[in-house]
């Protein structure tokens, strides 16, 4: 099937395989020269985390940047309220290892999700301001339904991590190691608009999603 | 002809639609909601023509090079553990996805929203086969449950009010009381939340379309705002991914580049909730997620359009931003095209995938205003494809007897200027018998004046009072 395919595909395109073949070789080089990273051409990086903060809240995240040691307590005080209609889920991440001391998580799932679990608090390998965009890449510890499945999705991303585009945070991730199975570009909570163009928050993906910035970290 | 298409022509279709309120109100809702959305989009960017400039020269040179990109894909996607299968035919895609749904026995199957899926009919083939299959998108769903077609590429189910998601739940979830409340989008929502996360748990496999393939990484790039195909590809064993041939981009660069006109042409988002990088699970074993990542690439009549005059269609990315500005699209709504196809790339598509003469109406269904072209994230030139479809028509004599022989006529007429002038003098001076400035009626155009009337022609003709003008002007000095 492959060959009948493949044989109609050339037949459109002409037999100049060779050119083709260089002509890809070319663009591929010119590498991200081709990606234009447009939006943040006017702004420098270190605007990055201010203009990611107003993004991320202009599609409805609720966006609090605070210093880590703060982190335990301020997500307590969430999960004291969602955690009563489930459980909760912690992803096995270095920035997240301290929450696991905290009175509340005890109990807590670290590094897996299930269906019945309220809450999901997750790590975004990092940020992008053009939109407010988290990066979750999957890998030990993270399993992706853990930004899906709860209902409530809580995000720790570091201040550093931050970046202009997507471009940027998925090289620094990405780059020269396996490839991931699944890279989460995540813009606001889940949100559906198919009855009647009416907005609505929670259509198959959480709820809510809140995110903290590390300012220290 | 594919069995989509209903039987009532072209124009009886039209006629149903321009006579449905419901519709209208719709239709008026994209107005709102998804122009008005796109405008203020735009505004943010004020960069955004450069890069509809660099996201068609993307699609432009992946196009041309299509054979070298789904070789690297294909290479890609085998090297970290995933599989590749080619199909010519729907037909072929659907027997390739049954074969691997019966390798794992599976019995219940989730679906993301795919157009492509809607092309080749697959959710009512593999239904046949004794599969629960479930579209789990929200628009998807209800299309589904009411046995109907979706009116928008984006927007499946634009054409639908609360009233009739609230009578389709109440036939389906038999489960649930029935006197339970849901008048509320709010209610109706969490409903189809509850229901459809029980499908989403138990199924074996999840099929989902892509917006972009990505030669350099063997990549599926899946975008939606529910978070559905999310987890139609995580939960299940099986992910399985369809896609047609013209997918492919060369860098994962160039898939965010694309990404990044994507949602602002179709929804006026700065980008969907969810855009997804999905790939084989190579050596990323410690996630928790499907075991098998299939990649099922179809032709169905892509080679055809990469060969002729039709190739910049394939850019298409899909927003739906020509329908959402086009006045036909905007008077008939979707289903009047008859296909799965609708708006101006519709009237490209059905015709030169789907038939020329089953959809021969579809490249006359444009004003040629143009606002298609101008729109257009990829900047594909709809209008002038539409004008190659007529030309073409007009060849090959599939266009409709009657205005062709008019047209002959007239252009017979007009390489005999002198002819021409007194034809259209005495027919001006025969209208105008008995009218006050306005024509009310005219033989063979009674259409036009149900709703309609026109200015009368002036007495005399422009040529004819310039010719006076000059005349009386005398030589100059």
């Amino acid at each position: 099937m492959s060959a009948t395919v493949m044989a109609k595909v050339r037949a459109a395109l002409g037999p100049d395989i060779a050119s083709r073949r260089q002509a890809v070789a070319q663009w591929m080089a010119a590498g991200r020269a081709s990606g234009t990273p447009a939006l943040a051409a006017s702004v420098s990086a270190a605007d990055a985390v201010a203009i990611f903060v107003a993004r991320a809240r202009a599609v409805k995240a609720t966006v609090d940047v605070i210093a880590a040691a703060a982190l335990a307590e301020r997500i307590g005080t969430q999960t004291a309220q969602w955690g009563r209609h489930g459980g909760v889920a912690i992803a096995d991440r270095p920035v997240l290892r301290a929450l696991r001391e905290a009175p509340w998580a005890n109990g807590a799932r670290i590094g897996a999700v299930t269906a019945t679990d309220a809450v999901g608090i997750v790590q975004a390998d990092g940020g992008a301001a053009e939109t407010g965009t988290l990066v979750l890449v999957s890998g030990h510890g993270q399993p992706t339904a853990m930004a899906f499945l709860p209902e409530h999705c809580i995000a720790v991303v570091p201040a550093s991590a931050i970046r202009l585009d997507y471009n940027a945070v998925i090289r620094a991730h990405c780059a020269g190691r396996d490839w991931p199975r699944s890279i989460n570009l995540v813009t606001g909570p889940s949100r559906t608009a198919d009855i009647e163009e009416v907005l609505l928050l929670g259509a198959h993906g959480p709820r809510s999603l809140t995110i903290y910035v590390l300012e220290d970290c | 002809m594919s069995a989509a298409v209903s039987d009532a022509s072209f124009a009886a279709r039209r006629q149903a639609a321009l006579g449905d309120a419901d519709l209208r109100d719709a239709l008026g809702n994209i107005q709102t909601h998804l122009v008005e959305g796109r405008r203020r989009a735009l505004a943010d960017v004020p960069q955004f023509d450069a890069l509809r400039d660099e996201a068609s020269r993307i699609k432009t040179h992946a196009l041309d090079h299509l054979d070298i990109y789904l070789e690297q894909f294909a290479a890609a996607v085998t090297t970290a553990g995933g599989h590749v299968h080619w199909a010519d035919t729907g037909a072929d895609a659907k027997a390739i996805i049954q074969t691997l749904c019966e390798s794992v026995q599976a019995r219940a199957i989730v679906k993301g929203k795919s157009m492509v899926s809607e092309e080749i009919e697959l959710s009512s083939f593999l239904e046949a086969q004794g599969y629960q299959v479930v579209e789990t998108d929200l628009g998807e769903y209800i299309i589904q449950l009411r046995e109907d077609r979706p009116s928008h590429i984006v927007a499946p189910a634009v054409h639908l009010k609360r009233g009739h998601y609230a009578d389709a739940f109440r036939a389906h979830h038999t489960a649930l009381p029935p006197d339970r409340d849901i008048a509320e989008p709010e209610q109706l929502l969490a409903e189809a939340r509850a229901i459809l996360r029980e499908k989403f748990l138990g199924a074996d496999v999840g099929i989902t379309g892509a917006n972009f393939l990505v030669a350099e990484t063997g990549s599926a790039v899946v975008v939606t705002n529910e978070g559905n195909a999310d987890l139609a590809m995580t939960l299940p064993k099986v992910h399985i991914v369809l896609a047609t041939l013209e997918k492919v981009v060369p860098t994962l660069d160039d898939a965010l580049t694309l990404v990044r006109v994507l949602a602002r042409s179709a929804t006026g988002q700065a980008i969907s909730a969810y855009t997804t990088v999905v790939s084989a699970p190579g050596k990323d074993t410690a996630v928790a997620g499907p075991e098998q990542f299939h990649v099922v690439l179809l032709n169905n009549g892509r080679t055809d359009l990469l060969q002729g005059r039709e190739r910049p269609m394939l850019k298409c990315i899909r927003c739906g931003a020509c329908m959402n500005h086009c006045p036909v699209y905007g008077a008939i709504g979707g289903h009047a095209y008859g296909w799965v196809y609708p708006g101006p790339m519709g009237s490209v598509l059905s015709p030169t995938l789907d038939g020329r003469a089953a959809h021969r109406e579809l490249p006359h269904a444009s004003t040629f205003c143009g606002r298609c072209d101008s729109v257009c994230p990829v900047r594909i030139p709809l209008t002038s494809l539409l004008r190659g479809l007529r030309d073409e028509q007009s060849a090959t004599g599939l266009a409709a007897p009657w205005p062709r022989r008019w047209l002959r006529l007239w252009g017979w007429m007009v390489l005999r200027p002198r002819l021409y002038r007194t034809v259209v003098s005495l027919g001006a001076r025969w209208v105008r018998i008995g009218t006050s400035g306005r024509l009310r009626r005219l033989p063979f155009l009674r259409g036009w004046f149900d709703s309609r009337d026109l200015p009368a022609p002036a007495a005399q003709s422009f040529r004819s009072l310039w010719a006076a003008r000059q005349a009386g002007r005398g030589t100059p000095s």
